[in-house]
């Protein structure tokens, strides 16, 4: 049987580094590749594990929302940031790794997984923001329209078609949104199994646009009801999703320039985001306790 | 004009803001004030006392028909109120 990780073989040990490894120190040529510096490693590790606890509490006050009132499109949010943190760790195991000659293998693994999990996990979060209004706005409107299924075969009903064809998309977007990912990673190994390093980075430039795209869709969904309602104190939500969307942006410029400032403005426009988001929650939840402490006086 | 449903979350909430409210006013907290603010008919809302009951949010004296809230009903409002917050704030 062959071993999983020669899915991953790179055909070129001489290649230049992968898009997170930019900040690599390679000394000689032919493959002479330095250890781990201990600095960088400490570093990859101190930002993996803030991370790590930032999108754990996210999870965490959001899945206690879920527990509490049953709503169902509140679980996007926490399964979408635990994937998230999840990613993260394979994204430490992948910078890790890329200092290693012996198992550059694993390092494209690593690699590849990191990439499919962030983008399943900003789906997650997107499908959160689809979902919201579900109930009211796709089954029936005012009970005048036809099930899903009248739509699909009756043809006396054709003459809706334009709202029948917006029922059908909508019910069908959230699975596309969430196999997007999965396909456009899965996709690459139909198409060679062995990938090399040059097909990795292709395939992070395809998962960074739709990171970018689905960012772009949460942030305008977030922002818009936060608007209308004039509420301006609400805007860290928004803001940090802003810097999730720019963490990604930070990431394409990586990949065309190797530009390592690029690559170090993400990982800290990344965790300035999460910290933002605990921040937002914290300032949510506190007010309702300073609120009661104010009437209990 | 016409109502827009409301969740059962939403109504459990009402009604206990309601007997907090009457309470904070008039010391005792009646079913015919809850049923007033929280605009709902008279069997709707008896049905609803007894869910609430049966949850342990609020007790109701059988003798006068008053109503109290109790810990587990001030923890439900607080934890709505929450809710509420982080809904809101993060575009939900």
């Amino acid at each position: 049987m062959r071993d999983p990780f020669t899915l991953f073989y790179t055909s070129n040990a001489t290649t230049t580094t992968t898009l997170t490894s930019t900040i690599a120190i390679h000394q000689g040529t032919h493959g002479v590749v330095s250890a781990l510096p201990p600095s960088l490693s400490l570093f990859s590790l101190i930002v993996t594990i803030a991370s790590i606890l930032l999108c754990s509490v996210i999870a965490m006050y959001f899945y206690r929302s879920y527990r509490f009132s049953g709503f169902g499109y509140l679980l996007g949010l926490p399964t979408g940031f635990a994937i998230l943190a999840a990613s993260f760790v394979f994204e430490h195991l992948h910078v890790v790794y890329s200092y290693s000659y012996t198992n550059e293998s694993l390092e494209n693994l690593f690699f590849w997984i990191q990439l499919s999990l962030q983008s399943e996990g900003f789906a997650f979060i997107a499908l959160s923001y689809m979902l919201k209004n579900r109930d009211g706005s796709t089954s029936t409107i005012n009970g005048l329209l036809p099930t899903a299924s009248k739509i699909l075969f009756s043809p006396h009903n054709w003459i809706h078609s334009s709202i029948k064809i917006r029922e059908i998309i909508a019910s069908v977007l959230p699975m596309i949104l969430i196999s997007i990912p999965l396909m456009v990673t899965i996709s690459a190994l139909f198409v060679q199994p062995i990938l090399n390093e040059t097909e990795i980075k292709d395939m992070s430039l395809y998962t960074t646009l739709f990171d970018i795209v689905v960012l772009g869709y949460i942030f305008v969904k977030c922002v818009k009801p936060l608007v209308k309602a004039a509420n301006i104190k609400l805007l860290y939500i928004p803001a940090a999703f802003a810097l999730l969307w720019l963490e990604q942006y930070s990431l394409i410029i990586n990949y065309f320039d190797n530009n390592q400032f690029a690559f170090i403005g993400s990982i800290i426009i990344r965790l300035a985001g999460l910290g933002l988001f605990v921040y937002a929650i914290r300032y949510a939840v506190s007010s309702v306790r300073n609120r009661e402490m104010e009437v209990e006086r | 004009m016409r109502q827009e449903k409301r969740h059962k979350l939403q109504l459990f909430y009402e009604i206990l803001c309601a007997i907090e409210d009457d309470i904070d006013h008039n010391k005792v907290a009646r079913p015919t004030h809850i049923q007033h603010n929280c605009r709902l008919s008279y069997d709707k809302m008896m049905n609803h006392f007894i869910e609430l009951g049966h949850r342990y949010m609020i007790y109701r004296d059988n003798s006068t028909g008053l109503i109290s809230i109790t810990s587990k009903g001030k923890k439900f409002v607080k934890q709505y109120n929450e809710l509420i917050n982080l809904i809101e704030s993060a575009g939900l």
